[in-house]
């Protein structure tokens, strides 16, 4: 079982292996989600470019590209996920919206993209410095355990967009049948909710 | 007692007058998956903001459904709002 407890200045996740890989996947999917690249170029629903469409090998036009160019426009995402991690800056205007977009949207996936691998390549060092056998400890400075937070909330919002949960998921989990598809993602939500907010209240304190 | 500052109807001038003077806020607006304690500590780390304020404007967030929660240049909040995007709270830049 998962538990999170500050010690000084340093918080002290305990987790599972079977919990450790589950994280792994579901954050390998937002990075995949969140796109490739750190030019906002690459396709919204985040298919890789087709060939031809850029020339890796040609590194000094790419860096001019990145130097000088940002994208004429950039459609908003069509997928809901995307759509959440990637809100608009504005409402009910679209050309600022779109404007906002076309300047932020590249960097935005490449901060996201970067957290996210961040606590991909510190779960990955702590299940390698494990003895892989049952609970890995993992015991962080404070301000790093802060830096997990975004990440998290990443992932629970793609987790909680694509399940679709309310306010009410705890009511809805307690009357969900076990066993069932539902009550195992909403399962899986809830347990990543409970994770993430022993982490900010262990950052708090 | 009064709303906060989204509430204009007492305004003594017609708003088109006074566009210039129109301060740029970022607004952060309720969803279902954000953590309300999440939240609280966002407003503190990315505004500086005190225990007390963040809290005050999280709560203003869940149940009035948003919170202005910075102001300034358009520049300045739209800075703001790619934080705020980063940090994943669902937020925007308006004109108040």
């Amino acid at each position: 079982m998962s538990s999170v407890r500050r010690r000084g200045r340093r918080v002290r996740i305990s987790l599972t292996l079977d919990e450790i890989a589950i994280l792994l996947d579901l954050f390998g999917q937002i990075i995949v989600l969140l796109g490739h690249g750190d030019h906002p170029g690459e396709h919204a629903d985040g298919t890789m470019p087709e060939p031809g469409e850029r020339d890796d090998a040609d590194i000094d036009t790419e860096l001019l590209e990145r130097l000088l160019d940002t994208p004429a426009e950039i459609e908003p995402p069509t997928d809901p996920v995307l759509r959440r991690l990637l809100p608009d800056g504005y409402r009910n205007d679209d050309n600022a919206a779109g404007e906002f977009r076309r300047l932020t949207e590249g960097s935005l996936r490449a901060t996201k993209r970067s957290a996210v691998q961040r606590v991909v390549d510190d779960l990955t060092a702590a299940v390698a410095g494990s003895d892989h056998d049952g609970e890995v400890q993992l015991e962080l400075k404070a301000t790093d355990a802060e830096e997990w937070l975004p990440a998290f909330t990443d992932l629970r919002l793609a987790l909680g967009t694509r399940i679709g949960v309310t306010e009410d998921v705890a009511d809805e989990l307690a009357t969900v049948p076990p066993g069932t598809a539902r009550h195992a993602e909403l399962e899986t939500y809830d347990w990543i909710t409970w994770l993430q907010n022993a982490i900010v209240l262990a950052v708090l304190r | 007692m009064t709303a906060p500052a989204i509430e204009r109807t007492h305004s003594p001038v017609p708003e088109d007058d006074v566009d210039v003077e129109r301060p740029w806020v970022a607004i952060v607006w309720n969803d279902p998956i954000n953590l309300m304690t999440y939240v609280t500590w966002v407003f503190q780390k990315l505004f500086g903001y005190s225990k007390e304020k963040a809290t005050k404007l999280m709560l203003d967030v869940h149940t009035k459904g948003r919170a202005v929660v910075s102001s300034g240049s358009r520049e300045q909040v739209e800075h703001d709002v790619e934080r705020l995007h980063a940090a994943g709270l669902w937020a925007t830049v308006a004109q108040d």
